[in-house]
């Protein structure tokens, strides 16, 4: 993975996202290109920059880094020619370059960038697991082998103040305690790979990316709370990350990094994959585990926690990818150096996936507390279209929505909850002045209506009443009193709910109402949709002045409402128009407007 | 864990202590207060998924469910708080949200009196008329009246409108009301309650006042009816002519009621005669007001004061009371509705030549019943619509015609009928002798001149709350007309019983407000209905009610409707759709959402609509009213281990479905119902062996199951003469509300269809009906011709395992004394395997199925216990749950196989060999218990001596069977502390299960708790029939037949010495019944298939046969006496744990005569007199005759019963059970 001796490398992202966008036909051109070259022509994870896709990476020596995006099998040639043979950079195709000889840049995407879960990322081979071990991998699981006694790792994590990153942010050493405490044998452990909120990309590109340092991070949770048995529970979409998860696992045994007395002590540990099918609900921990067991995946009540009857009815420690990720790196460095990072009471990183009207989209790491308007801005470069930043919703569809009046909150824990958001497991989807906050809030609803186990009442038939009573507003029949009924049908959804999900499905919901009322009231009492999303509540008309009569809008209109004759301005019968938009996308003339 | 160790918690602040481990839920209850929930059923493991329970734990973070969490030390609970109470609404509100069905049929909702219509349609299409009316008069008391004369609301909304024509409530109701009026027996008269002293006063004796008598005086409070008419019934009387009400029928209907009151003063006057005032004074604590609606409004046009103007109310009571009314040739009749119906028709049979209807809208518009105006019609009546008089014409004084104007429809006006508007200049006469006015009455308030008298409305009638019917002044209320001006018969009855209602509160010192309003789930009215729900329904037309012809009309006033026949009763009734809810009286989400008043309506949103799945021969699925409570899925797959039904898709389309979507009888499902059991909803019901689904409030008659020897505790859930449904009671000993299919419906034969209803004797090779003597007579005749042709012993006595110990004791009884012969057996013709007797003394079990929970291992062997004994097969599995071993010998593969810890196919045929080969194995290595063989039992050496030579080497080569299991398994069984044994007794041979007992002998594994042998029965009572002595052996008391010392007691007690000679046993019995050997039978059977046996039916024996009912192999019978069920006789079972439970009577037997008396007489009629006042006394004999039952006493047995082992240690009983006292009967080793 390093640059060797003046080796010059070039790597292709190639995570689910790089190979989405084209990565292994660019990797293909590359490979052919440089097969006869010295060149060293790698494969590696996700880069992070998702939104340059695909992303193909130059280092012609150990400490400078370029790096191309939009890259098609075209430019293949061209790169290689000027900056690999030559030495001499593409500016109009990089997105990042770092390292002295790197030509000046406006604000990298990279900058305020802290990684420590991604460290790997984009940087090693995921199929490798000497890659691995070069970048010091296995080397924590080493040193709590053979200096540190089970306590020793409990309390170092604890101190690094390492909170649980599935979004809950229950302190992991603490939780490790629970588990270690609890009677009972064998013992599991169980990795959260159960990535579901809607636009979340992180835990998925972690697999890809850097499987590992997983694997090393439950290793280490294993010895710590005294399990011999662990699983990876993930969902059956993410099919790469399974692929390189069992790569890594029979990596792993040959070198005796997992099953019998582990680096020659007697700790023993192995580790199965269970694909889960899908259902959202499997990431809530008991649902989990039901899943695990062969039942139908419904979340159960609490007492008793995992950590005292878990998966069987043993003591289970569950938690999810970027914690684990993050265990190595503490051992490694240290809690003072983790406890560096972040607020007061949320330490070390986070990392997020951002998504949405974002200008540069993608999987960012940042130290706790940074302000969501610096993600927003300097690492997301703003939005994506010439609208103004709305709000973000944090959390996917547990989570809330804050608005751009409340920007500079700083991304932590407490500090999101006090604005009626979750950190959740940081999916961070951003939004500009053409969402319809209702309209939101319905898509969210949906989710979970659609994702509710269908265990308990007020989940599965009050998310229903929710989400009705939304399509009713959005459809332009809100009645009065409405808003009223949802927030008090929400106030009980929450407090009566079985599971996370129940009790959470209501925020975004509640924050934009607690927000964006006015624009509620909009579409009730006005019968508008002021982001002019919501069908029912918007006209199209032709500005009679701007239209030319190209006739482009009759040609594309699929109920034939356009009409008029050729050359003079067209009408719009309001009747037949479904609002689909299409006139409005293929005007030149911009004569087209919504109200 | 010790269970019994309690806590302290708070529970709603109050200090209250809590066993150690259990749930905030049974704490809750063990304290007395309940916390409600819908998913929570004390069989399975908490599920919390219902939110209903809710509760408040201080330092928690939220709400907490109380069937999931414990109990711990200082808790502090409140389980019914605003906030908790909120989220309950909340969550039944969104359930209700969700329910799409039909709590209470439309018809009931519509009745103003409330009748359970669905119910009574059900009782009539099964023919249950006294049951039907019984429930008519729950809710109104004029049957026959409301039969006749009712606008029927019921009808309007009855759903089958949708499908053809609605069903014909009132018709079949007036045909129950008749035919109870015209029973032997009087009509039916529902209990009274004792007398509370209270005196009312009922002033006027109309439909309301009558209504709220009857009601009052079922209350137990004296009712005084006065009436300023010479008769009772008001407008029944005065206003309804005798072709539509026959007086001789109102007088009957009154009758009934007046029998309740204490005194009816009539000709006697409010205002005149008595006043409010000087009632009160006299006694009367609370005076109703029903004074009727009798003046007649005024027409306002000139000249409707002359003569030959007469108002329709007086003219009608006029003729009620015989005047001489004369009214020419031509008569005009003012008016639209029914008076004026009645009027006119009245007329017509008075004389009148022409009678013509005039009215001022449309006929569209007439408030008559359509009926009516369609019969004036029909009898010739002429009806001028829009038209209205505007002047009476006189001519010498008296009227001489009517002056008309013609109408025109305009605005609808504010009863959203269009209002009539002249059309300018279109007068026009009409010629006329009569003008009968009828357009409308009001009350007419007499004057009070002293005390407070009720304040009247804008209206003039007396002003009331609508719901208490309690007047402005203290003590008096009023219904009917007088408070609600003209209305109809069954609203004024249903004013009547509101009244009622409210009196009795105000007589009992409580808040007189209305009662709670049940909730209610309705699918919506008439047009908010999709007919195509209906779309399978056949259209059927109504049954058309009877009436004489127009001829025969003429001149006279026979009644015109003459009633439907008792066939087109049944099939009408038939017709109706069940629409309401058959768990109506037991739904758990109808009685919370009641509670919790919870609005149906609150959300509304999509509702799942989903066909009612009929895909099971006992279970019908409604998924419309499922609240995914998971009860049914988890009692199937958690407790039955089958999960035939279980969840499917997510969030709000979850549906529960049978496995794969197939159809519920195709899935793994057994068909224990226990899905039903369990089912707080309609979601899961039970397919009624009836011809409507009920709903039934129904008596629950405690009994126990006649189908196997566990005798599961059963409720007989009974409506009139029928079993609807058996279920058990969750809190019970034996079986802990867990039933099978045999239990659950097997035992719903007793319904039918082939119940012997007359005994059949056969005459000329053909059986044929006869009376209970005759047949009696026959039956003595030919057994005793053959008794005498040949000998006793050519005589036998079958009875069935299914009969009671009552019934068996008296089959032994008849058979050795009334017969003269040892020839009693079981009519299955099964062995008779006394090797457990042989060994302990006793032949039965010495254990109970609670060992089973407190044993380390439990060895079934030889037994598919999951199919054969389901309820002891649950009984393991919790062992097993607890921490049990499990270990299975058998021929085939079972379902609790999975949990057993070693398995061991073997053939019934190698039983005795394996079992010899373990016996001698434990010789071999010495692995005897040396010291309880010594203390506790004899015969080891001769056992020793007596063993075949099987050992582990000749099992490799002959048996397939490694004998490293065989050791493995025997090894289990040695060193559990506690190990019990499990055999089938019917199915085990003699030798395997001596072999059995004398492995537990030697082993020391027997007379402990939680060790020993539990021996299943087959039949319900087949340990009765052991304990009773049917058995040609053995004597009641298990003793044998040639033992002097019970001949001698026997002797006593029956007045005649035993027949000496042993008898055949029950096969042969059989066999040479069937060969000729044997010339005289009795068989006795109690269930469906006792005595369903070919050699019965062929034989050559003079047979008579007692039995419940008639199947094909019974015809070869020379007679056939009509026994009872189990359900219909009281008695005792005693079951395979030695337990004895009373049985209830739940219904009439079938033909009038249970088994018990059928038994008797055909004893007294074949020379040996039996006679008992009952079963208690055949009981008592029984303790004196079979000293194990010495210590008990019929009436004290407890429900659920009472085990042997449990007398009481004053008695001379000792218990077979694990108690000591086993060693003076030890092994005796064969």
């Amino acid at each position: 993975m390093k640059t060797l001796n003046g080796t010059k490398v070039v790597k292709v992202g190639l995570g689910s996202c790089g190979i989405a966008a084209g990565g292994r036909r660019v990797f293909d051109a590359l490979s052919a290109k440089l097969k006869d070259s010295e060149v060293d022509l790698q494969q590696t994870g996700c880069i992070g920059m998702c939104y340059k896709e695909p992303l193909v990476e130059v280092s012609l020596s150990e400490d400078e880094r370029f790096i191309y995006g939009d890259v098609t099998p075209e430019m293949v040639e061209r790169i290689v020619d000027e900056h690999v043979v030559k030495g001499q950079p593409i500016l109009e195709w990089l997105v990042v370059a770092e390292g002295d000889s790197a030509p000046l840049q406006e604000k990298s995407p990279m900058t305020g960038q802290q990684r420590i879960v991604l460290r790997h990322c984009g940087i090693i081979d995921p199929e490798s697991i000497d890659d691995y071990m070069a970048a010091d991998g296995y080397q924590a699981i080493e040193k709590v082998l053979k200096t540190m006694t089970p306590d020793d790792v409990i309390n170092e994590v604890k101190e690094a103040g390492l909170r649980g990153r599935g979004g809950a942010g229950f302190n992991t050493g603490m939780k490790w305690g629970f588990a270690r405490a609890a009677k009972g044998s064998p013992k599991y452990i169980i990795c959260n790979a159960d990535e579901g909120d809607p636009g979340a990309f992180m835990d998925r590109s972690v697999l890809e990316s850097d499987p590992h340092s997983v694997l090393e991070g439950m290793l280490i949770a294993a010895y710590a709370i005294g399990a011999s048995e662990g699983y990876i529970y993930c969902r059956a979409e993410y099919p790469l990350a399974v692929r390189r998860l069992k790569l890594a696992i029979s990596q792993a045994r040959k070198r005796g990094l997992l099953g019998k007395s582990i680096m020659g002590t007697d700790f023993d540990f192995d580790l199965k994959i269970r694909e889960g099918a899908g259902a959202f609900v499997c990431g809530e921990e008991t649902a989990l585990m039901m899943s695990i067991e062969g039942h139908r995946g419904m979340p159960r009540f609490r007492p008793p926690f995992p950590a005292q009857s878990g998966l069987w009815g043993k003591p289970t420690n569950i938690n999810n990818v970027e914690t684990f990720a993050n265990v190595a790196w503490i051992i490694l460095n240290g809690s003072a150096a983790y406890n560096k990072f972040g607020s007061e009471k949320s330490k070390g990183t986070k990392v997020f996936a951002l998504a949405g009207k974002v200008a540069r989209g993608g999987l960012v790491e940042v130290p706790m507390g940074m302000s969501i308007r610096d993600i927003v801005f300097d690492i997301g470069g703003g939005t994506s279209s010439d609208l103004a930043f709305k709000a973000v919703q944090m959390g996917g569809p547990s989570g809330g929505c804050v608005p751009a009046g409340l920007a500079d909150t700083q991304v932590d824990y407490d500090s999101l909850q006090a604005v009626g958001a979750i950190m959740g497991s940081g999916g961070m989807l951003v939004m500009d002045e053409s969402t319809c906050m209702v309209d939101l809030a319905k898509f969210f609803l949906n989710f979970t209506q659609d994702e509710s186990c269908g265990k308990c009442v007020p989940c599965r038939i009050g998310t229903k009443r929710m989400l009705e009573i939304l399509e009713r507003i959005t459809g332009g029949e809100g009645k009065e009193g409405d808003i009223e009924l949802l927030e008090n049908l929400a106030a009980s959804i929450k407090r009566a709910s079985l599971c996370g999900l129940g009790q959470t499905a209501p925020n975004p919901t509640l924050t934009t109402i607690k927000y964006f009322r006015e624009e509620y009231e909009a579409h009730i009492y006005d019968k508008k949709c002021p982001a002019k999303k919501c069908r029912a509540l918007i006209t199209y008309e032709v500005i009679q002045d701007a239209c030319t009569g190209c006739m482009l809008c009759e040609k594309y209109c699929p109920t034939g409402a356009i009409s008029g004759p050729k050359k003079k301005p067209h009408t719009i019968d309001d009747a037949k128009c479904v609002r689909c938009g299409l006139c409005m996308n293929v005007c030149k003339q911009k004569a087209i407007t919504v109200y | 864990m010790n269970k019994m160790a309690k806590l302290k918690i708070e529970l709603n602040g109050r200090p209250v202590q809590a066993e150690v481990g259990s749930t905030i839920l049974e704490a809750a209850r063990q304290n007395g207060v309940d916390v409600p929930t819908l998913c929570h059923d004390p069989r399975l493991k908490p599920y919390a998924a219902c939110r209903i329970c809710l509760v408040e734990v201080e330092g928690a973070r939220g709400p907490v469910p109380a069937c999931a969490n414990q109990v711990s030390e200082g808790m502090s609970i409140s389980t019914h708080t605003d906030n908790i109470a909120t989220l309950r609404r909340v969550c039944l509100e969104l359930l209700a949200s969700d329910h799409y069905g039909d709590c209470v049929a439309p018809c009931k909702l519509a009745c103003p009196a409330g009748i359970d219509i669905q119910g009574q349609l059900a009782l009539i299409a099964d023919g249950q008329y006294e049951e039907a009316l019984k429930l008519i008069k729950e809710s109104n008391p004029l049957p026959s009246v409301c039969g006749r004369v009712c606008p029927r609301f019921c009808e309007q909304n009855c759903r089958r409108n949708l499908v053809d024509e609605p069903v014909s409530i009132n018709a079949l109701k007036r045909f129950v009301a008749d035919y109870d009026m015209a029973m032997a027996n009087g009509p039916v008269m529902p209990a009274v309650k004792p007398s509370t002293g209270h005196k009312i006063a009922v002033i006027g004796g109309g439909p309301a006042g009558l209504s709220a008598a009857y009601f009052l005086a079922l209350k137990g409070h004296g009712v005084t009816i006065l009436d300023s008419a010479p008769a009772l019934g008001g407008m029944l009387r005065y206003g309804i002519p005798e072709y539509r009400l026959p007086k001789a029928d109102l007088d009957k209907e009154i009758a009934t009621i007046t029998a309740l009151c204490d005194a009816v003063h009539l000709n006697s006057a409010l205002g005149k005669d008595y006043t409010i005032e000087s009632l009160k004074n006299s006694g009367f604590e609370v005076i109703f007001l029903a004074l009727g609606s009798h003046a007649s409004q005024k027409m306002r046009v000139e000249g409707e004061d002359l003569e030959g103007v007469l108002p329709g109310i007086h003219f009608l009571r006029d003729v009620v009371e015989g005047k001489k009314v004369e009214l020419g040739k031509r008569v005009a009749v003012i008016g639209g509705g029914n008076t004026a119906m009645d009027a006119t028709r009245t007329a017509m049979r008075l004389g009148a030549e022409e009678v013509m209807v005039l009215y001022r809208r449309s006929r569209d518009e007439m408030p008559a019943a359509a009926e009516e105006v369609e019969e004036a019609e029909h009898e010739g009546a002429q009806f001028h619509f829009l038209t209205a008089p505007v002047r009476i014409v006189e001519e010498n004084g008296r009227a001489a015609g009517v002056e008309c104007i013609k109408m025109e429809l305009g605005d609808a006006d504010s009863s959203g009928r269009r209002r009539p508007v002249p059309v300018e200049g279109s007068e026009f006469v009409i010629r006329v002798d009569t003008v009968i006015a009828a357009i409308g009455q009001s009350l007419a308030m007499p004057q009070l001149n002293t005390g407070t008298s009720p304040s009247l409305n804008s209206r003039g009638n007396i002003e009331v709350d609508k719901e208490t019917m309690q007047t402005s002044t203290e003590g008096v209320f009023s219904g009917g007309d007088c408070a609600s001006g003209p209305a109809t018969v069954v609203q004024a009855v249903g004013a009547g019983k509101r009244a009622a209602y409210s009196i009795n509160r105000y007589l009992n010192g409580e808040p007189v407000i209305p009662p709670v309003k049940p909730f209610n789930s309705s699918k919506g009215e008439l047009n908010e209905i999709d007919p195509t729900e209906f779309a399978d329904k056949p259209k059927i037309p109504r049954a058309k009610m009877q009436a004489i012809s127009v001829g025969e009309r003429k001149h006279n006033f026979r009644e015109v409707e003459t009633g439907l026949s008792e066939e087109d009763v049944r099939k009408e009734a038939m017709r109706c759709l069940s629409c309401g809810c058959t768990d109506v009286f037991d739904c758990e989400l109808r009685s919370l959402s009641t509670e919790y008043a919870v609005e149906a309506t609150k959300f509304s949103g999509e509702k799942h609509r989903l066909p009612i799945a009929n895909d099971h021969q006992f279970i019908q699925r409604d998924n419309n009213k499922c609240i995914l409570c998971g009860r049914c899925a988890r009692i199937c797959s958690e407790l039955m281990g089958l999960g035939a039904i279980s969840f499917v898709h997510r969030g709000f389309k979850t549906l529960v479905q049978p496995a794969l979507g197939i159809p519920l009888a195709e899935t793994q499902c057994e068909s224990c119902g226990q899905c039903v059991s369990t089912c707080p909803t309609g979601a899961l019901t039970v397919k009624t062996p009836l011809p409507k689904p009920g709903p039934w409030k129904t008596d629950d008659i405690p009994s126990a199951c006649p189908q196997c020897s566990i005798n599961c505790s059963l409720d007989l859930r009974v409506k009139g003469r029928r079993v609807v449904e058996v279920t058990s009671p969750i809190a019970n000993k034996v079986n802990d509300g867990n039933l099978c299919k045999r239990g659950a419906y097997g035992t719903l034969f007793v319904n039918g269809p082939h119940r012997l209803i007359a005994p059949l004797v056969k005459r000329d090779g053909q059986l044929e009906p006869a009376t209970w003597e005759e047949a009696l007579e026959a039956a003595a005749a030919g057994l005793k011709a053959a008794k005498a042709q040949y000998s006793s012993d050519k005589l036998a006595v079958l009875a069935s395992p299914k009969l009671t110990n009552e019934e068996n004791y008296l089959a032994q009884k008849l058979a050795r004394m009334a017969i003269g012969t040892n020839n009693i057996g079981n009519s299955f013709g099964l062995p008779e395997n006394d090797a457990l007797g042989q060994c302990f003394g006793k032949n039965s079990s010495t254990c109970s199925f609670d060992d089973l929970v407190n044993s380390d291992l439990v060895f079934v062997f030889g037994s598919d216990v999951c199919t054969d004994y389901p309820i002891v097969s649950l009984k393991i599995k919790e062992a097993v749950d607890k921490g049990s071993k499990l270990i299975i010998v058998n021929s085939e593969a079972t379902r609790l196989d999975p949990i057993a810890e070693a398995t061991l196919k073997v053939s019934k045929r190698m039983a005795e060999e394996l079992l010899q080969t373990m016996l001698n194995y434990v010789f071999q290595y010495d692995l005897v218990d040396r010291e309880f063989v010594e203390r506790r039992t004899l015969g080891l050496q001769v056992l020793e001596h007596n063993m075949k030579p099987y050992s582990l080497e000749t099992w490799d080569e002959a048996f397939w069977v490694k004998p490293s299991k065989v050791i493995e398994l025997l090894h289990m069984y040695l060193r559990a502390k506690n190990p019990m044994i499990v055999i089938d007794a019917d199915s085990i041979g003699m030798p395997e299960l001596a072999l059995v007992c004398n492995l537990a002998l030697v082993t020391g594994n027997v007379a402990r708790k939680g060790s020993g042998i539990i021996a299943l029965r087959t039949y319900g009572n087949s340990q009765g029939q052991i304990d009773m002595g049917v058995s040609a052996e053995y004597l009641p008391g298990q003793e044998q037949v040639f033992d002097a010392t019970p001949r001698e007691r026997l002797k006593e007690l029956w007045g005649k010495s035993l027949p000496k000679r042993k008898g055949i046993s029950a096969q042969e019995m059989i066999q040479k019944a069937g060969s000729g050997t044997i010339r005289g039978l009795i068989a006795i059977g109690g269930g469906n298939d006792d005595l369903d046996i070919e050699h019965i039916g062929s034989s050559r024996a003079y047979s008579v046969l007692i039995s419940p009912v008639f199947t094909e192999g019974m015809g070869q019978a020379d007679v056939i006496l009509p026994g009872s069920t189990f359900a219909e006789t009281e008695g005792t079972f005693t079951s395979a744990e030695l337990r004895i439970q009373r049985l209830h009577q739940g219904i009439a037997p079938e033909a009038g005569k249970q088994t018990w008396q059928v038994l008797c007489e055909l004893s007294t009629a074949l020379g040996y007199p039996m006679q008992y006042k009952g079963v208690p006394e055949i009981f008592r004999e029984i303790t004196k005759a079979v000293p194990d039952y010495s210590c008990l006493k019929f009436d004290k047995i407890p429900e659920g019963g009472v085990q042997l082992s449990t007398c009481d240690e004053n008695t001379t009983f000792i218990s077979p059970l694990w108690l000591e006292g086993m060693a003076e009967y030890g092994a005796k080793g064969k």
